[in-house]
């Protein structure tokens, strides 16, 4: 017969393995490759910006910026915006800063941050951004030409102190 | 009961078998992802899912420990799980690795109180690693542009030692017409060191070292070269592109690994001799 000890051995245990099992699932079941990532990046910052009266012009992956962008436009704005999904590539990073080295702006834990601000700001890398639980993550970068924060009624929705989306 | 479940509560009291089951448990828990992005990384990481030898060291030495008999007495040997490794137990649930490490910290924190002798220091093993991961995945985020902009200096300094025109903005540096390198949180020293300080930590209490006399001096000094190798392998991959791929790459990281693995067992083996 098993006693009091041995039963609370055995809930500590199937407890235990309960939340490993759960972790272990979810990880493995989040998107793992650049790929996965870049889809599932699109999808959030193409709805954030939509909500906020952006459109998506173009999906491309550029021939200087080795990684999937989006541009969007909107109307009566000059600039548009291009987002570069780093997925997990942060090795791309020194690539953006190097061919936008005077016109980039980075997203920042989720932030848009513009580029007088980048050298005072932690670039975002995918281990930054989500640390311990990195798999589940957010768009990584943004390239815009800096003006279009300054233009009036240009606002992006992720500037400074807002984030694109939770966790 | 099983054959297997009476070996292990035969071996072990009831309590410490309880202690073992939240600290690895914690423990699997906290490095789940890091566990998974190994295994389909593949290669010589994923064949240590992802773990560095210090830390395998450090969890193997710590639950030795807190295993121990020695010092025991009767009435603990007897003793019993209680609510409190149930109530961790549950908070492992809470499915996040970096809520894991905090259960581990406090868990282990709690022990270390409790416990005295071998089970101590293996419990303040467990409270250190779980430390360093913390400051690893959430402390280091608040700090991170100070930290990586200090190793920027650093390295820039050392760069133009041999390199003209080297520019260092915050976490930026390098020759901008040439290579630039932007120093991430997790490639600064102050990310790193404290898993090294771990695992010298464990080999310290493995060798029966006074830990109060000998682990300053012993960290001092392998701190002084962990940071010296750290910054000697960002202005190698600061120089140029291909350097940055030789440093980068899972040659330059493992080459690394061994320096930084010799230099922890030089330091102990000193440590020892004194």
């Amino acid at each position: 017969m098993i006693g009091r000890p041995a039963l609370l051995l055995v809930l500590i245990g199937a407890l235990v393995a309960a939340a490993a099992a759960g972790k272990l699932s979810r990880y493995a079941t989040a998107p793992t490759t650049p790929a996965a990532h870049s889809n599932g990046d699109t999808a959030l910052v193409t709805r954030a910006l939509t909500e906020a009266g952006w459109r998506l012009v173009a999906t491309e992956t550029g021939d200087r910026i080795p990684f999937p962008s989006l541009k969007f436009a909107r109307d009566n704005c000059r600039h548009q915006i291009v987002i570069g999904l780093l997925g997990v590539s942060t090795e791309l990073v020194p690539l953006v800063t190097m061919v936008h080295r005077d016109d980039v702006a980075f997203v920042d834990a989720g932030q848009l941050v513009d580029a007088k601000h980048v050298t005072r700001r932690r670039i975002a890398t995918l281990r930054d951004l989500t640390a311990a639980d990195q798999i589940t993550t957010l768009p990584l970068l943004a390239i815009a030409p800096a003006t279009v924060l300054r233009e009036p009624g240009c606002d992006v929705p992720f500037r400074r102190s807002r984030k694109v989306a939770g966790k | 009961m099983s054959a297997g479940f009476q070996t292990l509560t035969s071996s072990l009291s009831y309590a410490a078998a309880a202690r073992l089951l939240v600290l690895l448990g914690g423990v699997l828990n906290g490095f789940a992802v890091r566990m998974i992005e190994a295994s389909a990384s593949g290669g010589f990481t994923g064949s240590l899912l992802g773990l560095t030898l210090f830390e395998i060291a450090t969890v193997a030495i710590a639950a030795s420990l807190i295993a121990s008999r020695i010092g025991v007495t009767t009435n603990d040997a007897a003793g019993r799980p209680g609510w409190v490794e149930v109530a961790a137990a549950l908070a492992l649930l809470v499915p996040s690795s970096a809520a894991s490490w905090v259960v581990v910290a406090l868990y282990a924190g709690w022990l270390a109180m409790r416990l005295d002798g071998e089970r101590r220091a293996g419990a303040l093993l467990f409270l250190a690693l779980a430390l360093s991961a913390i400051w690893s995945s959430i402390a280091m985020k608040v700090v991170a542009l100070p930290v990586t902009t200090l190793d920027a200096t650093l390295v820039g300094w050392l760069l133009a030692f041999f390199k003209s025109g080297v520019v260092q903005s915050a976490n930026v540096v390098g020759v901008p017409s040439e290579h630039t390198l932007i120093v991430m949180s997790a490639c600064s020293s102050a990310d790193g060191l404290p898993r090294v300080l771990v695992g010298l930590a464990a080999v310290l209490v493995l060798a029966g070292a006074d830990l109060r006399t000998r682990l300053l001096p012993a960290a001092a000094a392998l701190a002084a070269i962990y940071v010296a190798a750290n910054l000697t392998r960002l202005t190698i991959m600061a120089t140029s592109w291909d350097l940055y791929a030789f440093g980068h790459g899972p040659f330059g990281a493992g080459l690394f690994d061994v320096v930084t693995t010799l230099a922890l067992f030089a330091v102990a083996m000193r440590q020892q001799q004194q």
